[in-house]
């Protein structure tokens, strides 16, 4: 997966997001990467780090929330959670496994602050 | 100072995967079955398309979207037997939806039956973009190892089937296509593997058969 590309993509999403909240400025982002989405959180980390030099986003802190993969076994039916990539049943061994959750990027939150009078929101 | 929180809870490739649903969906009103192709380099993409195509000639139409990081041999082999566009990314080392819908645009022929997606040679990137396809193949030759599947997990789990091509080599190298079946099934439960050659024929009619049946399942039964 493309860190680059997808930061990009995050960006518009949070301007999005901010935009109907004037005069503010978005201090936290909180992001969810699951383990099967293919995109590396610290690679992430950096691209965000350069796509926001000189932008109203430079001084946001990104917090990378590490999601697990939950998967459920259709052998046993026993449901489970692993932070690795793992796509076996622990229980009963079976590769017949339903991803549930964990294959995804997703943008949890936004924390803006107003703007102090002496700041600008250029 | 005053701080807020807004909840957000949005798929950052949202969008993306909205596309390809689009993309799909107009390609199975219009009949037509789409195929991604992936593979490591030199694993036989644009060989298995050639004989597809030449063995369909005047059976089946189709057309293929071709991706290279540079040149256009690969539409140069394949212009004798079928409706081609090659799409150069640049530098870039996947397909990404928006350059197939372009080249799809120039191809401009009407009731097509298959569409072929020849990926970029890579085993990695590929995986994590939907290009509006039905079907995501995923091809491995024979030289390239049968342990392989298990250490492309996201590209196995996402393949609706697997071709082991160059078996016609089997005799020369180390590779069990028992072993690469069972690791494949490992990651992906009940995935199709087709082993085939393009060089003496072995297993061409069952790949092509394979196709039709997708179509049918796929994209004749849906619309």
């Amino acid at each position: 997966m493309h860190e680059y590309s997808l930061v990009r993509g995050l960006l518009l999403q949070m301007h999005e997001a901010a935009a109907p909240h004037q005069d503010t400025i978005v201090d936290e982002v909180v992001v969810a990467i699951g383990p099967l989405s293919g995109v590396e959180p610290m690679l992430v980390a950096i691209a965000f780090e350069n796509l926001t030099l000189g932008t109203p986003y430079s001084t946001t802190r990104l917090v990378i929330e590490q999601t697990p993969l939950e998967l459920s076994c259709l052998t046993c039916e026993c449901a489970f959670e692993t932070l690795e990539v793992a796509l076996a049943c622990p229980s009963c061994k079976s590769a017949r496994t339903r991803v549930i959750q964990g294959d995804e990027v997703v943008l949890r939150q936004l924390v803006l602050r107003e703007l102090q009078p002496e700041e600008s929101a250029s | 100072m005053t701080t807020r929180v807004i909840t957000v809870e949005r798929n950052v490739l949202s969008e993306v995967r909205a596309s390809a649903e689009d993309f799909r969906r107009l390609r199975t009103a219009e009949g037509t079955l789409v195929v991604n192709l992936v593979s490591s380099p030199g694993a036989g993409k644009t060989s298995l398309l050639q004989e597809t195509a030449r063995l369909w000639a005047g059976k089946h139409r189709s057309a293929v979207l071709v991706g290279d990081l540079a040149t256009d041999r690969d539409a140069q082999r394949l212009a004798p037997f079928v409706d081609v566009v090659q799409m150069t990314t640049g530098g870039a080392c996947h397909l990404e939806l928006p350059l197939v819908e372009r080249a799809f645009e120039r191809l401009a022929v009407q009731g097509l039956e298959f569409l072929f997606i020849e990926n970029v040679g890579n085993l990695v990137c590929p995986a994590a973009h939907d290009l509006g396809e039905h079907l995501r193949v995923v091809l491995l030759s024979t030289t390239e190892g049968d342990d392989k599947p298990g250490k492309y997990p996201k590209m196995f789990r996402s393949s609706s089937a697997l071709v082991i091509s160059k078996t016609d080599l089997l005799a020369h190298v180390p590779f069990s296509l028992k072993n690469a079946a069972d690791d494949a099934h490992l990651i992906c439960p009940d995935l199709p593997v087709l082993p085939l050659s393009t060089v003496n024929g072995s297993g061409l009619a069952a790949w092509c058969r394979f196709l039709e049946l997708e179509r049918e399942r796929r994209v004749l039964g849906a619309s």
